[in-house]
């Protein structure tokens, strides 16, 4: 049998694929359609201290080759999630991911101390990357200085390690995952998605209720691999890589930039089994290879550096 | 729940509204009145389209082509499969007796058809009124099952005028209705009695993951269009 067994600080993954924050819910849903502990881990939706009702609608909209949402971080609150949703994934033999958000650092402190109490939850991501909301996300995701800041405070609070979602809504990326590395990071996830808009053909005004939303889906995956593929070469915390993954080949890309795990987002929506797919291809690579799967990881950077030393 | 539907029929009703019949390797039966399915069409995203006519192993949908998905649709031949998820949602209840007053506007009238048809046959006493701005469609197939009133805002057919301008010449205990949100409005201020709505919304996932499709609640609450509609009852939900 094919080993595709992966280690990260707080994970002992299966297999390196997982579903992406906010496109799986609390997991319910995709239940339906397969075994739930078949995946490396589950990223689940945001999580903020109080309800929070979100945006209005329309909260989707397709672009050429993606989609722009402005969902505005929905969720049921800290307290109906720690009831409600978490027991529920405990039936499954998989590693939870809680992603947490909020207005200040104080709303992010309450929300990581509580739910990395919870038995399943095994990481934490900080949410300081979404493009949809007017306070909190992204004012944390492209300051240094407050990204660390933050950093430090929810690392003080946490019973598990902590993963830092970075914007790709930056002009320093690098830069972003150094801050949050030396604040004590235990690993990056990456990216959230890029700030974009669509426009009606006929009136011209914003598709979405916001005006503006976040890119996902294939359109973004060039950005993504070129920033995994610098920040992984920057940093010493392992990268779980997003953005436009769909297929094997998507994931393997990632793992070749430098990801040690890779996260699935909208694929879910156009394909629910898209995990499950991505999962099986790329086993099937890794045994007709016959390599290990972290062989795979940073193979693209290491290609470069033998070119270069020539 | 992941559906292969072959299509047997794509033929056009008007200038752009068309039906398609296809056929399940899965039984869809009965119970999927007023449910959808999520078509993907090549893109990033599925199209939610209602189930019209449903009999075991086939169904009919009926869409009006408004951009790339459902243009791409309208070029499927026979023997063609398709890949759709469903059926999603919550359908129209139906009744067992009595009286009820069918109200579909334009591309809202599709999954009025088999509502109609399931009601007929459990003897209840089906009115229809269908609204359409110029060109009619599905006014035979309505008529097998109900009686039928037209209403078109430019007067070809039928009365001129709106779905609501003739709704108070019927009496009813229940209303089953689907259209334009406007329309959904002056028909559940209109009725006189409570009664059914079904609901569109921009949908991502269509199965309740992704949080896309919510509409609001009379009780404060959301609600989920996708899975806890797109069929509400009329004070369920604030339009
Ligand atoms: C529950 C439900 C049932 C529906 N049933 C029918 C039906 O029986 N017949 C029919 O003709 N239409 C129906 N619609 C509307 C239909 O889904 C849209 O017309 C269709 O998605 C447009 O796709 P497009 O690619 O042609 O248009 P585009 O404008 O190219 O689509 C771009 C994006 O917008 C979305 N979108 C555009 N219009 C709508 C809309 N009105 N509602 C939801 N999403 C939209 C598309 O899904 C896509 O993601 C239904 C919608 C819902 C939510
Ligand atoms: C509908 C939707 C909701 C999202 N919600 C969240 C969220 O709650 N928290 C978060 O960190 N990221 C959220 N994201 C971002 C994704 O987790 C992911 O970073 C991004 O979509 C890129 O991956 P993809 O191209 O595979 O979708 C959301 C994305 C989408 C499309
Ligand atoms: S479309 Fe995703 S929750 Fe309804």
């Amino acid at each position: 049998m094919t080993n595709m067994h992966v280690s990260l600080p707080g994970l002992e993954l299966k297999n390196p694929i997982m579903p992406a924050s906010g496109c799986f819910g609390f997991g319910r849903e995709y239940a339906q359609f397969y075994d739930l502990s078949k995946l490396g881990a589950i990223m689940v939706k945001a999580v903020t201290p109080e309800m929070r009702r979100g945006n209005a609608t329309p909260r989707v909209a397709e672009t050429e080759s993606g989609m722009l949402n402005a969902i505005g971080l929905q969720n049921p609150g800290l307290e109906a999630v720690m009831e409600h949703e978490l027991p529920f994934l405990a039936d499954y033999d998989v590693p939870i991911i809680a992603n947490v958000a909020g207005k200040t650092p104080e709303d992010y402190v309450e929300v990581a101390a509580k739910i990395s109490q919870a038995p399943n939850v095994h990481a934490l991501e900080l949410n300081v990357s979404c493009p949809n909301v007017k306070e909190g996300g992204i004012q944390f995701g492209s300051d240094q200085e407050q990204l660390a800041m933050l950093t430090r405070a929810v690392k003080e609070v946490s019973e598990v390690p902590v993963y830092v979602k970075l914007s790709p809504n930056v002009t320093d990326i690098v830069g972003m995952a150094q801050a949050a590395e030396h604040a004590g990071a235990d690993g990056l996830t990456m990216i959230n998605t890029l700030i974009g808009m669509q426009l009606d053909r006929r009136t011209g005004k914003p598709l979405l209720a916001n005006g503006r939303g976040g890119l996902s889906g294939p359109a973004i995956k060039p950005v993504a691999i070129r920033m995994v593929y610098d920040v992984s070469q920057a940093v010493s915390i392992p990268v779980i890589g997003m953005g436009g993954v769909s297929t094997a080949e998507d994931a393997l890309d990632f793992m070749y930039a430098g990801a040690s795990a890779v996260a699935v987002g909208t694929a879910n929506f156009t394909n629910p089994m898209a995990c499950m797919d991505i999962i099986h291809g790329l086993e099937t690579f890794i045994h007709t290879e016959n390599i290990d799967i972290g062989d795979i990881v940073g193979r693209s950077y290491r290609a470069c550096e033998t070119l270069s030393s020539r | 729940m992941m559906l292969s539907l072959e299509v047997t029929s794509n033929r056009f009703l008007t200038s752009d509204v068309v039906q398609m019949e296809l056929t399940s390797e899965q039984d869809l039966g009965r119970g999927s009145v007023g449910k959808f399915i999520h078509i993907d069409v090549g893109r990033t995203l599925r199209r939610p389209i209602s189930i019209c006519e449903v009999d075991g192993h086939s169904l009919t949908i009926v869409y009006r082509i408004e951009g790339t998905g459902t243009a791409w649709l309208s070029e499927r031949q026979s023997g063609e499969v398709l890949n759709a998820l469903g059926p999603l949602g919550s359908g129209y209840p139906i009744m067992k007796s009595g009286k009820a007053l069918l109200v579909g506007g334009g591309i809202g009238i599709p999954p009025l058809l088999q509502t109609a048809k399931e009601l007929a046959s459990n003897g209840v006493q089906v009115t229809t009124i269908l609204g359409f701005r110029s060109e009619p469609f599905l006014v035979e197939e309505f008529a097998t099952y109900s009686d039928v009133h037209v209403v078109t805002e430019d007067g070809s057919h039928g009365t001129k005028g709106f779905v609501t301008d003739v709704m108070d010449a019927f009496t009813y205990d229940t209303f089953y209705s689907c259209g334009p949100r406007a329309m959904l409005q002056a028909v559940k201020q209109r009725a006189t009695s409570p009664g059914y709505l079904s609901l569109e919304e921009r949908m991502g996932c269509g199965v309740g993951a992704c949080l896309a499709c919510v509409c609001d609640k009379a009780d404060g609450t959301y609600a989920k269009v996708c899975t806890d509609g797109p069929v509400f009852e009329s004070e369920e939900v604030v339009l």
